[in-house]
């Protein structure tokens, strides 16, 4: 980490990103590709302001963020207690990391058709692909975190006389928490895939359905304006939620120079 | 002392450790590894005994049997006359690495122990005051431990160590990490802390200057499985100079001992 070039670096990335919309605007202006298959980045303001306009567009965001803080919530709460479970216990935890490990191979958009047959066509099947996708990340990290704590803290412990219990509250769940926090971090990240995914494919409202009547539409211009909101709304969230809370535990945690 | 130890605990004194006939086997996945012994050892009230030894005669097993955190494969080892079979807050071990808690501020990271056991909070901030005051570490109550450099947080496990009143201190080259300078200065603390407070001592090192600076007696370990190969008694007024030149001469004589035992077994380890 270079934090002397950090303000330089900042210009930099926005130079770069202006240049890269630039490039876009040029490339929509030369008519190269037709527009409905590339919109030019005009086109796609003037698309989004009236999707604001009209209304769409804050519903479909609030739709989707309230989906995704409901199943979120429900996701972390399985994923820390069973990665708990798995921190704790060796057997468990090789059974459901195997398990585990094999469902994050899945893309978060393979796990909508199941849900659809399992759930029909209401709001549960999308819950399902959020907790799906997002679940076994978090419960990974949590066990790992568990199971990683240094042995010689687990010595201190035992030295100044703490129990099994108490060891656990105050020196293994202490110790887990870096590793916990990047898990849930991650795991926000796959749920907010997972939530638009499942919209994508079966939802009357949300992010993920307006990029799917987009392309009904053949509106490119709205399919590129909602994938924008997508990952600025998502970065935001990141930003707003964990990123700050992460740095702060980490560099508590002695884990990172502090600046 | 008395005035750190917890109103509900008496002050503890310092304690007789009788290792008889110890050994410890372990078991790897090629075949049984002896490690120490069998080993008989006597550490009196209030005694600093310093282990020496090369790499891997099991200095650090015999420490981590008499903490209770493996137990001997034959022998017996008792504290004052009873069995030794778990850890406990009487025999406090203090590690190479300090093993701070970094989630734990300092002052948190010294009341550990005390909150264990469930000391007053009106009672927590004069003791622990006073434990940083003793480690020369005043005014740090609020640093984090990453913020501390390494001499720092080694006294600041020894302010936790110390806060629980032990009669029995277990050493595990707590120096050895640190620069030459910084652990000069720390052995002129450590004699400083254990003239107040009378501890049964057990110290491993490597450095033979640092076991006649420090101990009362020193006991010259043999290559694995370690057993007594000399005993060493240091009868220098206290407290002493590192570089003391009877310090330096029996420095001198307790590494002769030691290459001895190397040349004896043909090891190339340094001590």
């Amino acid at each position: 980490m270079q934090r002397s070039g950090s303000w330089r670096n900042s210009v930099g990335v926005v130079l770069f990103l202006l240049a890269l919309a630039g490039i876009w605007q040029l490339v929509a202006s030369l008519g190269l590709l037709p527009s409905y298959s590339l919109p030019s980045p005009t086109a796609v303001g003037k698309r989004m302001a009236e999707l604001a306009a009209d209304g769409s567009l804050a519903a479909g965001v609030r739709a989707s963020l309230t989906r995704m803080l409901l199943g979120f919530c429900i996701s972390a709460t399985l994923g820390l207690l069973i990665g708990l479970a798995m921190g704790l216990s060796s057997l468990v935890n090789c059974c459901l990391r195997s398990l585990f490990l094999g469902l994050q191979t899945l893309p978060s958009v393979a796990w909508v058709p199941i849900a659809l047959m399992l759930f029909g066509l209401g709001d549960s099947a999308i819950y399902f692909v959020i907790i799906a996708s997002s679940m076994p990340a978090m419960a990974i990290a949590t066990g790992d975190g568990i199971a990683n704590v240094p042995p010689h803290y687990l010595r201190v412990a035992q030295n100044l006389g703490l129990g099994r219990l108490a060891t656990g509250v105050r020196v293994i769940l202490p110790a887990a928490l870096p590793g916990t926090m990047t898990g849930i971090k991650l795991g926000w990240t796959l749920g907010w895939h997972g939530v638009v995914s499942a919209e994508l494919i079966r939802s009357t409202i949300g992010l993920g359905f307006l990029l799917h009547m987009g392309r009904e539409l053949n509106d490119a211009a709205q399919v590129v304006g909602v994938m924008l909101v997508t990952i600025l709304l998502g970065l935001f969230l990141d930003q707003l939620l964990f990123a700050q809370l992460e740095r702060r535990i980490r560099h508590r945690w002695g884990l990172e120079a502090s600046s | 002392m008395s005035a750190v130890a917890s109103p509900a605990i008496p002050p503890p004194k310092p304690a007789r450790i009788e290792l008889r006939e110890v050994s410890k086997t372990f078991t790897t996945r090629h075949a049984l590894l002896s490690a120490v012994g069998p080993i008989s050892l006597t550490a009196q009230e209030g005694e600093f005994v310093a282990l020496v030894g090369p790499s891997g005669c099991g200095k650090t097993t015999l420490l981590n049997l008499v903490a209770g955190f493996v137990a001997p494969s034959s022998g017996e080892i008792t504290l004052d006359g009873a069995r030794i079979v778990s850890p406990g807050a009487d025999r406090v071990m203090i590690f190479q690495e300090p093993a701070l808690f970094p989630w734990l501020d300092v002052f948190d990271n010294v009341a550990f122990g005390l909150r264990q056991r469930r000391m007053r909070r009106d009672d927590l901030d004069p003791v622990v005051g006073q434990l940083l005051a003793k480690v020369h570490l005043g005014g740090f109550e609020r640093a984090l431990v990453h913020e501390l450099s390494g001499g720092m947080k080694q006294r600041v496990a020894l302010a936790r160590a110390l806060a629980l009143d032990p009669g029995v201190l277990l050493c595990d080259e707590p120096f050895g990490s640190l620069d030459a300078l910084t652990r000069e200065r720390l052995y002129a603390h450590f004699q400083e802390l254990l003239g107040q407070a009378r501890k049964t001592v057990l110290f491993v090192t490597h450095n033979t200057r640092e076991a006649a600076c420090l101990a009362d007696r020193v006991v010259v370990l043999s290559s694995r499985p370690g057993q007594v190969r000399a005993v060493v008694e240091v009868a220098l007024p206290r407290p002493r100079d590192f570089y003391d030149p009877e310090v330096s001469r029996l420095a001198g004589h307790i590494l002769a001992e030691l290459r001895r035992e190397m040349d004896v077994r043909g090891s190339d380890d340094a001590a």
